[in-house]
């Protein structure tokens, strides 16, 4: 186990290193960002200084090579925007805020979705699955950002029992919205996998065994066929969290909360090429590690898989 | 069946978790005061019910922000938010204050007086005593030399306040140092004593007093400007009437400034200023109306509805020194072959048709909702020299029509479709289409190509292009800073002027009353200026912008002191020592 953890560790490095670039020349491509720095006039001698200042006078190959360098530093640099503000910093930051959103997302999605594929498995074309299959259908259709809006207008607006926006930290309220938002669209696909796995499991000898042994249905049911099941249900929870992680654009611009999916889209707006480039490292670090997670839990929720050393 | 123990496990962990970084952050201050006080601010009544209920006393003023600022050190501050920010914390050696005509003039700020000498070449400042900076030590005439030495180091982003004006100013800024500052004999600024500090110039300039009113001229103290633990930008250092530590910058959430009891003039009214970043104005608007904010801004299309629900005393209206306009570009300088340009940039009769076409009241009442006012020129009203008895253009079709056949165009025959450049925004869309609408009645077909701003400056700063919609805020209140800079030919181009115009009469009118320092003089030769770019019209000029924003009728001491140049909620001209909420 451990040298198969330490060979996908090392099968991280080529990966980090193609996202590095492929951000590096996408982010030059857009052009310098110190033009926008200096405001609307800017005397062309003043902005040659600023761009030496900032390293921008050198030749692209000379650049990505620095970048290169201190990115194996753990140096994802300064902030241009941000006046020297370190780009760790920033992103940390907002993903610190981010993370608390997912963590409510997930459990809403887990809780609920797996709840609700259990239900609906218990008992295949009742009205229960057709609700729940109607349930998911809509929240797989709604976007974010409608999902978002409508929960403001029935909970902030109508009933007033969360703040309309914003972000303070400390405080619960904030986090409810975003959070149910996210959740919702994870339910969706959750649940239906949830049953799928679960009716394909029901069909198979062993249930049928437990079954002619006498189990009763709910035991049947969660203790045989749903650790079963489990597997891929598993396998889209790890990648709907690094989605939810790195996705959460459009739930934030709704909610205004300043997390990693803001500092992306301000960092684009402004130009501010250490900031794009360091998220897209950061946001692949994050996918990698959590399908490394995934695969093991694999082993521990099913004995039959092992990963060859 | 472990398994599922397992998933419901990791299911109230990811719970527990949720709940303790939620938790997590919580400023202790803040839940004393929820505890002891409920209902002394909104924020802590939000959390506690979880709806909008409004704030009851407190001496704080809560103000909010699009962004936050992009850096609080002085010499990098180019944007709005810095600017007002940094306005609170720092002192300079001028500020900007109303006479008794309502004109802005510079008066001494951390200076005690001013002389100007040697035919307007050399200017000593008196400084004040016992000004203390916010970590203690007081301000001395070499914390001035050192703080405008920076200011024309490599890092900064405004030497070009000093440079070219300050004698020895540009082989400074050439020299290559490592130090951030470096010992010149050459450069004309010099601290005479401890409190005695003089600045020479090569030749009298006469808007150098107001470039001194600048945030980024303010005093910093060297210990903390090269402190590489804790950049100036992120933890300023100044003089101002309130300081902000490194702890009360809450990234993407508030900046807390609190009262400086050490403050020169005095302790201020407020126990502090909190700047709320929400980027989406909706959001500060209902902020607001909870009683969560002392100040907004109005979104565009909100302006009757907002009042209405507001109350107009709760709704604050000044004018802006800003002038909105269509720039048109002009085959001059280096771009004089450049044939691809529109007939517009060479037939001046062309461009007279547009400003008779262009309806500026409809524009102003029904577009801006009264947020504007016709444009009568390129000096908006209130800044010194402007003549405010011009007539401005009334929609007249007629002439618009017989200025096209006098051009060559009649009902824009033979003219071919024409692109105007925009933003890329909602606002600027509506303006602009409303624009395209009018011009189209005498068969000027403009098409709008909508880009992001970074695009925008890249394509102006390249060369001319045929037609753009922009605006102008005054840096400084001064004529130089619309027909000088916007207009010369020694501008071209990213320096200000994109039209690319060019008149050797303007562009002596205006070096020539760069250096006179007599401001009726002075006038006189803007007018002229003036009515010969009116005249040529390189620029349509649309509206002058007028600032309205929700503002508490319990603020006190920013209704009666903002100026044309404070365009937000940030006020950065304003004397926030004097501002109280009652």
């Amino acid at each position: 186990m451990g040298t198969y953890i330490l060979r996908r560790l090392l099968q991280t490095i080529p990966v980090l290193f193609g996202v590095a670039t492929i951000a590096f020349l996408l982010s030059d491509l857009s052009g310098s960002p110190v033009r926008q720095l200096m405001g609307q006039h800017a005397n062309p001698e003043m902005m040659k200084r600023v761009s030496a200042h900032l390293g921008f006078d050198k030749p692209m190959h000379v650049r990505f090579a620095n970048h290169i360098l201190h990115l194996l530093q753990g140096d994802l640099g300064a902030s241009i925007s941000k006046d020297g503000k370190s780009v760790t910093t920033i992103i940390l930051d907002g993903l610190a805020v981010t993370i608390k959103i997912t963590m409510g997302a997930v459990v809403i999605a887990t809780t609920l979705g797996i709840g609700l594929g259990i239900f609906s498995a218990w008992r295949p074309r009742s009205w229960i699955d057709y609700s729940s299959s109607v349930f998911a259908s809509l929240g797989i259709s709604f976007p974010a950002f409608f999902m978002g809006m409508l929960l403001l207008l029935i909970f902030s607006v109508k009933l007033q029992w969360f703040p309309i926006g914003g972000y303070e930290a400390g405080y619960i309220s904030n986090l409810v919205l975003p959070s149910l938002t996210l959740g919702l669209l994870s339910t969706a696909s959750i649940s239906r996998l949830t049953r799928n796995c679960l009716l394909e499991t029901l069909s198979s000898d062993y249930i049928r065994s437990a079954r002619a042994k006498g189990r009763g249905e709910w035991r049947v049911l969660l203790g045989h066929a749903f650790p079963n099941a489990l597997v891929p249900v598993v396998t889209v929870m790890g990648s709907d969290f690094a989605a939810l992680l790195t996705g959460a654009v459009l739930t934030e611009t709704v909610f205004q909360i300043p997390g990693i999916g803001s500092v992306i889209a301000e960092a684009i707006f402004q130009h501010d090429l250490p900031v794009v480039m360091g998220c897209c490292v950061v946001f692949a670090l994050i996918f990698v590690m959590i399908n490394i997670v995934v695969d093991m839990l694999y082993a521990f929720l099913d004995p039959r898989i092992r990963h060859a050393d | 069946m472990n398994r599922l123990y397992g998933v419901i496990a990791m299911d109230i962990v990811c719970f527990a978790i949720f709940i303790a970084l939620a938790l997590a952050g919580r400023n202790a201050e803040e839940v004393n005061s929820e505890s002891g006080d409920a209902g002394k601010s909104g924020k802590t009544t939000l959390a506690a019910k979880g709806s909008l209920k409004p704030r009851t006393g407190g001496r704080e003023l809560w103000l909010a922000v699009d962004s936050e600022p992009q850096t609080l050190d002085p010499i990098s501050i180019t944007d709005t938010i810095s600017d007002g920010i940094g306005g609170k914390i720092f002192n300079k050696l001028m500020r900007l204050q109303y006479d008794e005509h309502r004109v802005l003039k510079p008066v001494p700020d951390l200076a005690e007086s001013v002389e100007i000498t040697n035919e307007n070449r050399l200017y000593t400042f008196k400084l004040r005593k016992g000004v203390r900076f916010h970590n203690g030590r007081e301000v001395k005439a070499a914390d001035f030399v050192y703080s405008l030495k920076r200011l024309m180091s490599a890092m900064s982003k405004r030497a070009d306040l000093m440079n070219p004006f300050v004698k020895g100013s540009k082989a400074y800024c050439e020299f290559k140092s490592d130090d951030v500052v470096h010992d010149d004999s050459n450069l004309g600024i010099r601290a005479v004593d401890d409190y005695t500090l003089q600045i020479e110039l090569d030749e009298p300039f006469a808007p150098f007093l107001q470039h001194l009113c600048t945030v980024s001229c303010a005093v910093v103290p060297r210990e903390a400007a090269e402190n590489k633990d804790v950049p100036l930008s992120r933890a300023p250092v100044g003089t101002g009437p309130f300081k902000l530590a490194e702890k009360d910058w809450v990234a993407n959430q508030y900046l807390r400034l609190r009262r400086f009891d050490g403050y020169f003039a005095g302790k201020p009214k407020m126990e502090g200023v909190r700047f709320f970043i929400y980027k989406d104005k909706t959001l500060q608007i209902k902020r607001f109306m909870a009683g969560q904010l002392d100040a907004c801004e109005i979104p565009n299309g909100q302006v009757k509805k907002s009042t209405e629900e507001a109350g107009e005393e709760n709704v604050f209206t000044w004018p802006s020194a800003r002038t909105n306009y269509i720039g048109i570009g002009m085959p001059n300088g280096p771009f004089k072959d450049k044939k691809d340009l529109s007939p517009f940039g060479t037939n001046k009769l062309l461009r007279q048709a547009m400003n008779y076409a262009l309806d500026r009241e409809y524009l102003c009442k029904t577009i801006l909702e009264e947020r504007g006012t016709p444009a009568i020129g390129v000096l908006p009203p209130g800044m010194p020299a402007c003549k405010e008895s011009r007539p401005g253009w009334k929609k007249d079709l007629v002439k618009a029509r017989e200025l096209m056949a006098q051009a060559g165009y009649p009902e824009g025959k033979g003219l071919a479709p024409i692109t105007m450049l925009i933003r890329n925004d909602v606002d600027t869309k509506n303006i602009g289409q409303a624009m395209v609408n009018d011009f189209e009645k005498i068969g000027i077909r403009i098409s709008l190509e909508a880009v992001d701003w970074n695009r925008f400056l890249e394509m102006v700063d390249k060369e001319p292009v045929p037609m753009f919609l922009l605006g102008w805020v005054a840096d400084y209140p001064d004529p130089d800073n619309f027909l000088y800079v916007l207009f010369n030919a020694k501008q071209f181009n990213s320096a200000g002027n994109y039209m690319c115009y060019s008149n050797p009469e303007v562009d002596k009118l205006t070096e020539d009353a760069r250096k006179l320092t007599d401001m009726s003089e002075r006038a006189k030769l803007y007018e002229r200026a003036e009515d010969i770019i009116l005249d040529e019209a390189p620029w349509i000029c649309t509206y002058h912008l007028i600032s309205k924003v929700l503002l508490r009728k319990e603020v006190k001491g920013i209704r009666e002191n903002a100026t044309s140049l404070d365009t937000g909620t940030e006020y950065p001209q304003v004397e926030f020592m004097n501002v109280e909420v009652e």
